[in-house]
């Protein structure tokens, strides 16, 4: 692959600040090797979607048919517009796919994301009106911004699934939602040598309903950063966030997660989780949950814990005669099951299902 | 033959003596009672014997059978033939009644030479269990006393104790917090496990259960010693007069 050609490294993108390391929202992630990145070249091996559903439609960027979707949505879909390397990743994205899941087709379309290896790319998906798609995600490297979009009553379910990786690995996901649509994550991650998922989810209709649950497990000294907000733009409209996660070694988890209320958005019913192991004394956890609310009908509550296994639960177990390690295995299994059920998310965690 | 032999223990909670020289002799068959107020030891001896960490055995000795208590982990007395019906069982959130039942069952077989139980005769003996116990089934299913009741908290213990089948069963207040029906369908099942081979200590405040399981002995515990020892009549007594009477 040809080296780009640089003038000024990082760019300089007009309205948008370069991140620091140890300054919100990168305080316990440094963002400069992600941002370098980009400077060395990213490869040219990109994820691939692959459907045999007849209600999707896959396009490439450069393929005419989508250039209305793509000047309608890409880059659009966040009403609060960009962040530095989501900037950066549409200066220097090399492939980009739109998938569409139309509504003609009444029952759910899959479709298959498998990782390519250290690339930059782009994907916009379109589900249309009262269409369902269900995406099995499969991440490993590289820098990945997904523009979603659900038309009224459309239905998105979300498997991602993070295998453990030596490399870095940037994914930045919007979600707008319309009336009456649903949108569901489920994301199970093993450890990575330097992970994030930012994950902003915008509630932009009534009777709208989002379920966001993830589960880690992190060895060595893996770095796990996730970035997690959701907006109620409009009332009427439920939202559940829930992960636990589980540091083993000197790994490192970082979990924020925020609520935004906006005003008049009355009648909102929203939830945030966020609950830690720790196996070991040299494992780290950085853990904040953040309400910002502007209407006052409303049902939201919060809440994060980081510790170590109970000490009165293993003498429970032990006591009935079950070895310590077994014991304690028992207890980080049951932990990580509590919010994940897929059984391809078990698996990846390494859970018996 | 005697099942548990406790010689002269004293025991220590951060630095402080709790229990101050107990001996206590159970022999296969037989149930003994053990009444206190409140604070006289009652639970801190059952933990410890249970082996709960934060406890200090200053002297003294425990053998179940042949066995040294004192000299093995939690879960090697466990497999020696011990159980603890615990006071206020904790949650266990996720991990299903079923999965946690069978591995326990497994390790006890396992320490002893012998193979898994099969899944359906396991299934089988636990439903019927559950049933004894006035239980609804669907509790096996869900996590370990995981939003249970009080009420059904203990009966949990006892449809542990009947499936575990240890030879000394100590039972930390399994009475307490019961209403009459659960206490008399605790007091059943208790009955169940007591057999020849089995010795049992029941710890309580009250003498209500003792209406329904008879002790062969009651002891009265006061200030980490027992003070006094007799047969169910001292029950009886003990609750006409209280514990004032035997303070000196």
């Amino acid at each position: 692959m040809k080296p780009r050609e640089i003038r000024e490294f990082p760019p300089n993108i007009p309205g948008i600040e370069i991140p620091r390391a140890r300054k919100d929202p990168w305080r316990y992630t440094t963002p400069e090797p992600f941002i370098n990145e980009f400077s060395y070249g990213l490869s040219n091996s990109p994820s691939t979607p692959v459907s045999t559903s007849l209600g999707v439609e896959i396009y490439q960027f450069n393929n005419p048919e989508c250039a209305q979707l793509i000047e309608t949505y890409v880059g659009k879909v966040a009403p609060r517009g960009s962040n530095y390397l989501t900037a950066l990743n549409r200066l220097y994205a090399k492939h980009g796919y739109v998938i569409v899941a139309k509504s003609s087709n009444k029952g759910i379309n899959h479709v298959n994301i498998s990782s390519g290896f250290d690339c930059c790319e782009r994907y916009l998906i379109i589900i249309e009106e009262n269409a369902k798609l269900s995406i099995r995600e499969l991440t490993r490297s590289g820098n990945r911004v997904i523009e979603c979009v659900l038309q009224k009553g459309a239905k998105l379910e979300h498997l991602r699934l993070q295998e453990e990786t030596l490399d870095f690995e940037f994914n930045h996901t919007v979600v707008k939602l319309k009336e009456r649509s649903n949108y569901e994550l489920i994301q199970a991650s093993r450890g990575g040598r330097l992970r994030r998922n930012e994950i902003e989810v915008y509630i932009a209709g009534k009777n709208t309903r989002v379920n966001l649950s993830g589960a880690w497990g992190l060895k060595e000294a893996s770095h796990l950063d996730n970035q997690i907000t959701v907006n109620h733009l409009v009332g009427k409209s439920t939202s559940e966030t829930c992960f636990h996660g589980i540091v083993h070694d000197e790994s490192k988890a970082i979990f924020n997660g925020k609520i935004y209320i906006a005003p008049g958005a009355q009648l909102t019913d929203a939830s945030l989780q966020n609950k830690n192991l720790a196996t070991s004394e040299k494992a780290e956890i950085y853990t904040k949950p953040e309400l910002e609310l502007y209407a006052d009908d409303i049902a939201c509550s919060h809440g994060a814990t980081s510790g170590f296994l109970d000490p009165k639960q293993l003498f429970y177990l032990r006591s009935r005669g079950i070895e310590q390690t077994e014991a304690e295995t028992i207890l980080l299994n049951s932990f990580l099951k509590e919010v994940v059920e897929d059984e391809e998310a078990l698996e990846l965690l390494g859970l018996p299902s | 033959m005697t099942l548990l032999d406790i010689v002269d223990l004293h025991i220590s909670v951060e630095e402080r003596e709790i229990i101050k020289g107990i001996d206590l002799q159970v022999e296969a068959g037989e149930i003994h009672a053990i009444m206190g107020p409140n604070g006289s030891g009652k639970s801190t001896l059952t933990n410890a014997l249970a082996g709960q960490e934060g406890y200090q055995i200053n002297h003294g000795s425990a053998h179940l059978e042949d066995k040294d208590l004192l000299e093995l982990s939690v879960e090697e007395r466990a497999r020696a033939g011990l159980f603890l019906a615990f006071q206020y069982p904790v949650e266990l959130p996720g991990v299903s009644n079923v999965e946690f039942l069978k591995t326990a069952v497994d390790s006890l077989r396992r320490a002893n030479g012998l193979d898994d139980i099969s899944t359906v005769n396991f299934m089988k003996e636990l439903r019927q269990l559950v049933k004894k116990l006035d239980l609804d089934p669907e509790i096996l299913k869900r996590g370990v006393n995981e939003g249970f009741s009080g009420g059904e908290r203990k009966r949990n213990e006892i449809v542990q104790l009947l499936c575990l089948k240890p030879r000394v069963a100590l039972l930390d207040e399994t009475d307490s917090g019961l209403d009459i029906d659960a206490l008399q369908t605790v007091a059943r099942g208790i009955k169940e496990f007591r057999s020849p081979r089995t010795g049992i200590v029941l710890v309580t405040h009250y003498q209500r259960l003792l209406e329904f399981v008879q002790p062969d002995y009651v002891h009265v515990m006061l200030d980490g010693r027992l003070v006094r020892s007799g047969d169910a009549s001292l029950a009886l007594e003990l609750e006409a007069k209280g514990y004032a009477w035997l303070e000196n």
